[in-house]
């Protein structure tokens, strides 16, 4: 194509959107929005619930959680006790061994 | 939101935001889409527009926001199908065809409509929303939150990368 002619298409090109139609947003717009939101809307209530509820499970595991490592620790002193006064006792009442080399 | 508050919103603004989807998208079902997208936006976060600008400039605001995010995501659904670009200009003209261009320029704005699309991001709303919106410097301004100087060049570097991006169309053809 000669540049002459590339240019007068490409100005004819650059005019072509000059007389866009405005175009209208269609008649039944409001009434599929309306439909769409209340579907937007019921979904975001159910992801609102579900994560309440996930929210609930995380307090209730996190309670629990707390509750058996607090309990474990009281019955883990219990035990080191036990252990102590059995040393205590067993070294007491042991009678040491003396091995005679002559 | 009142519902009956919404509804005069809605029947205000739905002509010019979906003219605006279908400036940004060219096809009607994907125009109507954004549309819905950006009144749903509208009711979920009207109360936390603050009224800092005209209700009418915030709606366009998100109308823009949610053309871009849309365009944003039909580029990388293409570049995950990898189109070849000569498959792109063949669909050119389907792709690319606004309903409201005149029939005997419809070929022309199909091509017109490409090169916009290779412009980048900035330049191709104020392009788009003054070809195609009609919206003078200021109006543009304040859609895209900048000065009506800093407008007017965005404009004058889309109409020369425009001009360069048709000549080499023309050229290739």
């Amino acid at each position: 194509m000669k540049k002459h002619n590339i240019q007068e298409e490409v100005d004819h090109t650059l005019a072509s959107l000059d007389h866009v139609e405005t175009r209208r947003a269609p008649v039944d717009f409001f009434e599929k929005l309306e439909r769409r939101l209340s579907f937007v809307e019921a979904s975001n209530r159910t992801w609102g619930k579900k994560l309440q509820l996930g929210v609930a499970a995380m307090l209730i595991m996190s309670m629990l959680n707390g509750y058996f490592f607090l309990t474990n620790e009281v019955s883990s002193l219990q035990q080191t006790s036990n252990y102590n006064d059995f040393s205590e006792v067993y070294f007491d009442t042991v009678s040491l061994i003396y091995y005679d080399d002559e | 939101m009142i519902q009956s508050d919404f509804k005069s919103i809605v029947i205000a603004h739905q002509d010019r935001v979906y003219n605006t989807c279908l400036g940004f998208l060219k096809q009607e079902e994907d125009a109507e889409d954004v549309a819905q997208e950006v009144f749903i936006q509208v009711y979920q976060s009207y109360d936390t527009f603050m009224q800092k600008s005209e209700l009418s400039t915030w709606i366009y605001k998100i109308t823009v926001n949610k053309c871009i995010e849309a365009i944003r995501k039909s580029k990388a659904k293409r570049r995950h199908g990898n189109a070849p670009n000569a498959e792109l200009k063949d669909d050119m003209l389907v792709n690319y065809a606004h309903p409201g261009v005149q029939l005997e320029n419809k070929e022309r704005a199909g091509i017109l409509f490409f090169a916009i699309s290779k412009l980048p991001e900035q330049q191709q709303v104020a392009y788009t929303l003054s070809k195609i919106e009609g919206l003078n410097y200021e109006e543009i301004g304040k859609v895209m939150d900048k000065t009506k100087n800093a407008v007017e060049s965005l404009l004058h570097r889309a109409k020369q990368s425009l001009q360069k991006l048709l000549k080499t169309y023309y050229e290739e053809a």
